[in-house]
């Protein structure tokens, strides 16, 4: 054991903005003349704004340290733009950092996307093959799990056919079953779990917990999905920015999360008049939760000052992680009146309606005349249930879910 | 903790290492081989003809030249029946072209494949040499037939012959391969940064035949230009490939060895640069 496996210090990169996407001769040429041109007559204002642009440097990731020992499985999150993908590419080796050192010790595999270099002409047999020298096996390693391989991806029968005839379904599984059975000793793996059926993705997921668990492999992945990283990763990485916001176990890093994105969303708050203070969710002892547990009680409380209006409302929507409103409510069905001041509005949230998922809460004060505040995502929050539906790897075509009691007659 | 210790690598900026991890290179052999059976398997699948292609493109372009150039322009070829001597200076000529051709879109025709997975991206470029090797090999085993038939059927069957030099064949096709290999990788590069090339990549081709002897015999041209084809060094190779195959062909040791110097130059140049614009070439895609 001893050295870390991984060792990332200080790991920057960043990108001219002028020089994303590929350069023409002729724009090189231009830029000559223009440097040339502008020298000699007067220079034009505009000119030298675009000269800034091209010059001006975005900083995809900034200053990123963190070690892995071996055998650990790291979880990375954030939202789009953060820096996830750069940090998994510089690891891979696709890219280089503008600044800083990563030491990789061992062989490493990177799953980017599923089925990289697969030729259509080609069958399935051979594209294994293929695939797998793609991404580092030898020949005979290759050989060696060839069984396995073809088992895993249940398309045994079609082996022999050029992969062009395969349904999609298919061939994201074959490219997968491959991937599945990479032996390195470090392996990155970017958001590629979002393609092929649940079934599928669950079978995938549960070969890499094994892998890690088995063998000592380290393990960096990526995901959206954040309750897979919380059922994969014991240890997570939240990027902000292309920062590394925090560093710890994944219930905190997921709650952090919510709690950046939220405090993005909302912005500037308003500060006078009729307002929301804090929109949270606490459970029975009064401790605020980011995720809600299956059977759990929750209470859905709504921080607001009053300031005036005798018939002021307030009405909420739940939207789940497809943007489909799901449950709504309004105070006034229930209060007769929001008097001045400062209140917390508190409700039961029907947990047990509610499927496993991300959801946002959009909501509004307002009274008759007019509307005082109105914000698509007051608070954010993740369901994880237990149903025996979910746990059979199905998704509910439900949009919610209702276990009234049933009766063997 | 053997295999970690080999596998160690270190990841910063401007890795200043200007020429090949050889070694690494090695350890993706497996992968070369691959990516060369794709390529010829690719080529001919779904063709009635299959790899028959391989020979129909130099049979007809010989046909071709013996109509326009020999016929019609009435150009000598060195007392050697036109069809041998048009179709060995395409040999070379071809093996060359397709090659660098090829090579020439490591970046473009693999933006996707290099912005997903690492592997040592030199693999593509030999790849390329490899996959137009076995081309090769097959368009000489069809220079072999005719060869053999004129040689014993045809009156002019005493007016050549091949040369002690056939020994030291594999070293002209070795030259002719790292020729392309300099050139495409020279091209690539600078199709990574100015698409503009795609475009004149044709027409460097057309124009580079006609500079090259393939469908003129060297001993054709006053030899105050000599030295323009002695920085060319196709034109030692296909005369090279005269001389050992025809037993005709004019080659001076000067012209031999210049060529092989821009060879080896634009070989190592072309492979410092490839170098260069691969670690970052996704950051421009």
């Amino acid at each position: 054991m001893g050295q870390p496996v991984i060792e990332v210090e200080n790991l920057s990169k960043s990108y001219r903005l002028g020089q994303i996407g590929a350069r023409t001769l002729r724009e090189e040429v231009s830029n000559i003349w223009g440097r040339v041109s502008t020298k000699r007559a007067n220079k034009i204002p505009g000119d030298k704004e675009t000269a800034k642009n091209h010059n001006e440097l975005f900083w995809a990731l900034q200053n990123v340290s963190f070690t892995l020992e071996q055998g650990e499985v790291l979880g990375l999150i954030g939202k789009n733009g953060a820096g996830k993908s750069t940090l998994l590419k510089i690891l891979s080796r696709i890219t280089e950092p503008t600044n800083g050192i990563a030491r990789l010790r061992g062989r490493v595999a990177s799953l980017l996307e599923v089925g990289t270099g697969f030729h259509p002409d080609l069958t399935g047999k051979e594209n294994i093959y293929l695939n797998g020298a793609i991404l580092g096996m030898t020949r005979k390693e290759v050989s060696q799990r060839f069984e396995e391989i073809v088992d895993f991806s249940e398309v045994g029968p079609f082996i022999d056919t050029p992969v062009k005839r395969y349904s999609s379904g298919m061939y994201v599984r074959l490219a997968f079953a491959v991937a599945a059975h990479l032996e390195p000793e470090i392996l990155l793996v970017d958001e590629v779990l979002a393609v092929g059926d649940i079934a599928f993705q669950k079978k995938c997921l549960g070969k890499i917990g094994e892998v890690s668990r088995g063998e000592g492999r380290s393990i960096i992945f990526v995901s959206h999905n954040l309750s897979s990283i919380k059922a994969l990763c014991p240890r997570v990485l939240l990027m902000d920015d292309g920062e590394l916001a925090c560093d710890t176990d994944p219930v905190s890093a997921i709650q952090e999360y919510h709690q950046r994105l939220s405090k993005k969303e909302q912005g500037v708050r308003k500060t006078t008049g009729n307002r929301f203070q804090k929109v949270y969710l606490t459970d029975e002892s009064d401790s605020q939760l980011a995720m809600v547990h299956g059977d759990q009680k929750v209470l859905l409380n709504f921080d607001i000052v009053v300031e005036n209006s005798s018939s002021l409302n307030l009405g909420f929507t739940i939207f789940n992680d497809e943007d489909i409103g799901i449950l709504s409510s309004c105070a006034l069905d229930s209060i007769e009146k929001l008097p001045v001041g400062q209140h917390t509005l508190r409700l039961a949230l029907p947990t047990d309606l509610l499927p496993s998922g991300a959801y946002r809460i959009e909501g509004a004060l307002w009274d008759p005349y007019q509307v005082y505040e109105q914000s698509d995502h007051l608070a954010r929050f993740n369901v994880v249930t237990e149903n025996t539906l979910e746990m059979s790897g199905f998704k509910p075509k439900g949009l919610v879910m209702f276990k009234s009691a049933w009766k063997l007659q | 903790m053997e295999t970690s210790a080999s596998h160690y690598c270190e990841i910063r900026a401007n890795r200043s290492s200007l020429l090949l991890d050889w070694r690494e290179i090695w350890r993706y052999r497996d992968l070369l081989i691959l990516l060369v059976r794709r390529d010829f398997v690719s080529k001919y699948k779904q063709t009635v003809l299959g790899p028959l292609w391989f020979i129909i493109q130099p049979v007809i372009m010989t046909v071709v030249f013996t109509l326009v150039f020999n016929r019609l322009a009435d150009l000598p070829t060195n007392d050697v029946p036109p069809m041998l001597f048009y179709f060995c200076g395409l040999l070379g000529w071809n093996y060359f072209s397709q090659s660098f051709n090829g090579i020439a879109s490591t970046f473009t025709g693999h933006a996707n494949l290099f912005s997903k997975v690492y592997f040592p991206r030199m693999v593509i470029p030999l790849s390329c040499l490899f996959s137009n090797l076995i081309a090769f090999v097959i368009q000489l085993g069809c220079f072999v037939l005719i060869y053999a038939y004129l040689k014993m059927f045809s009156p002019s069957g005493g007016t050549f012959g091949f040369t002690m030099g056939i020994f030291l064949f594999p070293l002209v096709l070795l030259q002719a391969g790292l020729f392309a290999l300099g050139v495409g990788l020279w091209l690539t590069s600078l199709t990574a940064k100015y698409r503009d090339l795609v475009h004149i990549l044709q027409f460097l081709t057309q124009i580079w035949l006609y500079a090259t002897p393939v469908i003129y015999p060297i001993s054709k041209i006053p030899a105050d230009w000599h030295w323009l084809f002695a920085l060319n060094p196709m034109a030692s190779v296909v005369e090279s490939f005269r001389i050992i195959f025809l037993g005709a062909g004019n080659l001076t040791p000067g012209m031999l060895m210049t060529s092989i110097a821009v060879t080896l130059l634009v070989l190592i140049s072309g492979m410092v640069f490839f170098n260069r614009i691969q670690r970052t070439f996704i950051d421009t895609v």
